[in-house]
């Protein structure tokens, strides 16, 4: 950095320091960008998009606008009051007016990037100590670099936009046109023109690299797209600055080759952007946060695998899940390595550059989009469109409204390759309002759940009750999921004879004791209540989120999990748990905030401690009869009761990436017998503030207007001290 | 030595300046006098180098205005029509940015800061921020900004405009010291206090210059005075 440049840039700093435009842009920006982060962390409650890319892309609406009010002044002003010409006669270049303006306008961004940080770093722990405790310091740097590299764009552009007007706010005008309009319009026509861009850009590019960025991942098209796209702005600034200075006919045919090299600027950076497309490579930051990512499952799996398994990633590499599947393919690659297990080989096919090995997948009879596992002359796919939950036609909004769930999805193809194919099968009753795995309804549908019991290995079939006079003998469990109308006598006794004699039950309870097998249910020990589960640590309060797994096969991989209950009904155990030989056990239950409401739908719902039964309340049991020692030639009967009708339907699957379908599959897996081959538990990854109503109401009015109200604070000190002074 | 040659330079199809020659020696104070609208502001800035000429060259001592743009700069002190010094700076800090700017020593800086103040009289508004000070006090710092640097060339657009004649004077003595080491060019319509310590004389119309040798020619060449021997004529 030269001299000149230094000096213009602690002069351009300490002009927007002390300006009280920059303290109420600033204060602007903290407080919208603060109530958008409170936001978008609410929302992203339960999900598996980490906080560092909520953090970061709750800012990137208001970013062009903080560099335009910073910037506008920079040059225009300037200019307008004669100080540019007089600082053009001392002996510096233009580039390094631009320059040394650009940098102090920067330097003011990092500050107030800085102040937004607190949000996170300081406040969120203060609100949310326990959520805090999974995150860690040196995580937001990515996302930290990522606003700043998008502000060193919009500082330059906004710079461009300054040296070009002689009034500031026609300049602040034309550079919220160039950062947020241009390109907004440039993207809906692109993607209203061509259905291959429309594919390429599942979202807003800028909104895109933000989140990838602030995960850690970093493309060397993204890195070289920003750099061109801001070397050529400042380019174009300093060349417009130049301009000033040339005036009179004289001036014309430099004015004319300004204009030709700016445009051919602009041509070369086009062609800089696409030759780094060609060349394009992502690569890891080293900060991530402490969230472990590969789950005990996966690593378990892993080390039981043994030998070679070579993985084929039928993928373009221009996809937007490229990203996520590549990432989790080399996690998956490197904890291999980490459990001595699997020797896993990765191989990425781009169907548009690799032909041959396309040409050889498709005969293959994988498609486009397939991850192919191969272990000796074993072969699993799996079509990438599984490995996110809310994921339609084929179109992927990565990070928005989809879950990856990529990681249980290649756990269970290797688990596939490596053990001896099991086909249970687990039959679904029907002709009770019950919620049918075949239906594909995004609410109340059960496809996903069954998608992943397919994927596991398991048979799926339908038992109407009524119409068969016994439960099939092939069936390793059955499921009774939410039904709404209770069993005929007929349908209970066979039932009862089948669970007497070691049938394997799985029921998702509906509200009302009669409900569906209610009856049957106390008679084996379990009793639903006639309440709703309410919690006040959540916002709508009916949800219920739950930490408290017990010491069991099913749970004891979920502890440290969370699971999500949705209008939930509470379970207690009847006089028939206590029989002997009889075990009976609370999975899941409630903290003790929660209650059971007796009229749910009179609001606002308030406890009465005489009549309600309070927290922590069970809201999973498993029971076990017979199977000891004295009967040790009988196959033991149990039963898993979950007091939520639609704990797995699409909808709750999709909404938040909680344990929901661990709890599920562990249950199926312990009634079939099946307990260590599928522990598993949720992702890692996912956010879990646990804050309640009133949390929630601090942290946001603290996120919006604590460090908003510091950057007034320390505006105002400065302007009345400079006041002072003069 | 300040060596304008040939220049010319228009606006559109309107011919302003037209085959424009002087030279100043250091030492020397040359006087630029015109008509409002005659282009005086204009070659002014041709001669700081701020509006490039259709034909001709700007040289100090041999260095080109246009094609040694950065050297030529590194010689030139310029105040320019209105002064505009930053204004929310206070004085000794602006004098000390603008010397940091044109690239002057770190140690000479103070010293150099504390002369241009002691010469301009700035002394006691060394902590007042510009925007606080009157139009006379404002053209005193960008006065003392001009001549921060000792440079060889000066150029001083209306220098004397708005002024009281006590300022005038003591701008007078200002220039007057300077002029002992740069070559210095006035604009300004005040005749008499320029004609005080001034060594030439030029008057700009429509577009050309002509030579005078006092401020009575100049107004001559101005038409403001009617020559005697017209004045006989007449009678």
């Amino acid at each position: 950095m030269t001299r000149t440049i230094r000096v213009i840039f602690a002069r351009t700093f300490g002009r927007l320091w002390s300006s009280p435009m920059t303290a109420f842009s600033v204060a602007g920006f903290l407080a919208l960008a603060g109530a958008f982060f409170t936001r978008a962390l609410a929302h992203g409650d339960g999900g598996t998009t980490p906080v560092e890319a909520l953090w970061a892309a709750a800012a990137v609406p208001f970013l062009p606008v903080l560099a335009a009010l910073l910037t506008m002044r920079l040059i225009a002003d300037e200019r307008a009051s004669g100080r540019l010409e007089l600082l053009l006669t001392a002996p510096v270049l233009e580039r390094e007016v631009v320059l040394g303006k650009y940098l102090g306008a920067l330097l003011m961004c990092c500050v107030t990037l800085c102040l937004y940080l607190a949000i996170p770093i300081i406040l969120l722990p203060i609100c949310a100590q326990a959520f805090w405790g999974a995150l860690s310091t040196l995580s937001f740097i990515p996302a930290f670099l990522a606003l700043l590299l998008q502000c060193a764009l919009w500082c330059a552009v906004g710079l461009l936009a300054s040296s070009c007007f002689r009034h500031a706010a026609i300049a602040a005008f034309a550079s919220l046109i160039l950062m947020l309009a241009l390109p907004h319009a440039a993207f809906e026509m692109a993607t209203a023109w061509s259905p291959i861009l429309r594919m390429k850009f599942a979202s807003m590019p800028f909104e895109a690299h933000i989140v990838d960025l602030s995960t850690g991942l970093v493309r060397f098209s993204t890195l070289v797209f920003y750099l061109a796209l801001t070397c050529f702005a400042l380019f174009s600034a300093s060349k417009a600055v130049s301009a000033a200075r040339l005036r009179g006919r004289a001036a014309r045919g430099l004015r004319f080759s300004t204009i030709l090299v700016t445009l051919l600027g602009f041509v070369f950076v086009g062609l800089v952007a696409m030759l780094a497309l060609r060349v394009d490579f992502v690569f890891e930051l080293p900060f991530r946060s402490d969230v472990e990512t590969t789950s005990a499952r996966t690593r378990q799996i892993l080390a039981e695998t043994h030998g070679s398994v070579h993985v084929t990633c039928f993928l373009p590499r221009r996809a937007p899940e490229f990203r996520m599947v590549d990432r989790l393919l080399r996690g998956l690659e490197m904890t291999a390595r980490s459990v001595a297990g699997a020797d896993l080989a990765i191989e990425y096919v781009d169907p548009r550059w690799e032909l041959g090995r396309a040409v050889a997948l498709v005969r293959e009879g994988a498609e486009e989009g397939t991850l192919v596992f191969r272990r000796g002359n074993r072969r699993v796919m799996v079509p990438v469109s599984d490995l996110f939950f809310g994921m339609t036609n084929n179109v992927v909004a990565v990070g928005e409204s989809s879950i990856f769930t990529g990681e249980a999805a290649c756990a269970s193809a290797l688990q596939q390759l490596s053990l001896p194919a099991l086909r249970e099968t687990v039959y679904w009753t029907t002709g009770h309002g019950e919620m049918s795995y075949t239906s594909y309804d995004p609410v109340n549908g059960m496809s996903d759940i069954a998608r992943e019991l397919r994927r596991d290995g398991y048979r799926l079939g339908l038992l109407d009750l009524t119409a068969s006079p016994a439960v099939p003998d092939d069936c390793a469990a059955l499921v009774v999921a939410g039904a709404r109308e209770p069993f005929s006598k007929v349908e209970v006794a066979r039932l009862e004879g089948w669970l007497r004699a070691g049938g394997r039950l799985l029921v998702l309870a509906a509200s009302g004791p009669n409900a569906g097998v209610g009856a049957l249910l106390a008679d084996l020990g379990v009793k639903v209540l006639p309440y709703q589960v309410v919690s006040p640590r959540t916002l709508s309060g009916a949800d219920v989120v739950v930490r408290d797994f017990a010491e069991h096969a099913v749970t004891r991989p979920l502890i440290g999990g969370t699971a999500v209950f949705g209008g939930a009904v509470p379970l207690a155990a009847t006089p028939a748990a206590q029989v002997e030989g009889a075990v009976y056990t609370e999975l899941a239950r409630t903290d003790s905030a929660a209650w059971g409401e007796s009229e749910p739908s009179v609001r606002p719902w308030t406890r009465d401690a005489t009549s309600e039964p309070g927290g922590p309340l069970a809201l999973a049991v498993a029971v076990e009869r017979g199977g000891d020692a004295k009967e040790i030639a009988l196959r033991p009967m149990r039963l898993v009761v979950v007091g939520d009708a639609s704990f797995v339907s699409n909808g709750a699957l999709a909404l938040r990436g909680n344990a929901n379908r661990d709890v599920f599959l562990n249950s199926l897996a312990w009634l079939s017998g099946l307990d260590a081959l599928t522990a598993s538990r949720a992702p890692g990854n996912v956010v879990t503030t646990g804050m309640d109503s009133s949390g929630w109401l601090r942290f946001g009015l603290l996120a919006a207007s604590g460090p908003s109200f510091l950057a007034l604070l320390v505006g105002c000190l400065v302007f009345v001290y400079r006041r002072w002074r003069s | 030595m300040l060596e304008v040659q040939h220049i010319s330079f228009s606006w559109g199809q309107a011919p302003l300046l037209e085959d424009i020659s002087f030279s100043v020696a250091p030492g020397e104070t040359a006087v630029l006098a015109g008509a409002n609208g005659a282009g005086k502001t204009t070659l002014m800035k041709v001669l700081a180098g701020l509006c490039s000429p259709s034909t001709g060259t700007v040289r100090m001592d041999g260095v080109d205005a246009f094609g040694q743009s950065l050297r030529f700069r590194r010689m030139l002190g310029y105040l320019p029509e209105s002064a505009s010094a930053d204004p929310d700076m206070c004085v000794k800090k602006y004098l000390r940015y603008r010397a940091n700017l044109r690239g002057e020593m770190s140690k000479k800086i103070r010293h150099r800061v504390s002369e241009a103040m002691e010469l301009c009289g700035l002394e006691p508004y060394a902590e007042k921020c510009i925007g606080t000070l009157s139009f006379g006090l404002r053209k005193r710092v960008a006065l003392a900004d001009a001549i921060l640097l000792r440079p060889r060339l000066l150029i001083l657009d209306d220098l004397l405009a708005g002024l009281d004649p006590a300022t005038r004077m003591s701008f007078g003595r200002i220039v007057g010291a300077v002029s002992t080491f740069a070559a210095v060019v006035v604009s300004g319509h005040e005749l008499d206090e320029l004609a005080q310590w001034a060594n030439k004389f030029y008057v700009l119309r429509d577009g050309r210059i002509l030579g005078a040798k006092t401020p009575a020619g100049v107004r001559m060449v101005l038409g403001l005075v009617v020559p005697p021997s017209d004045q006989g004529g007449a009678a």
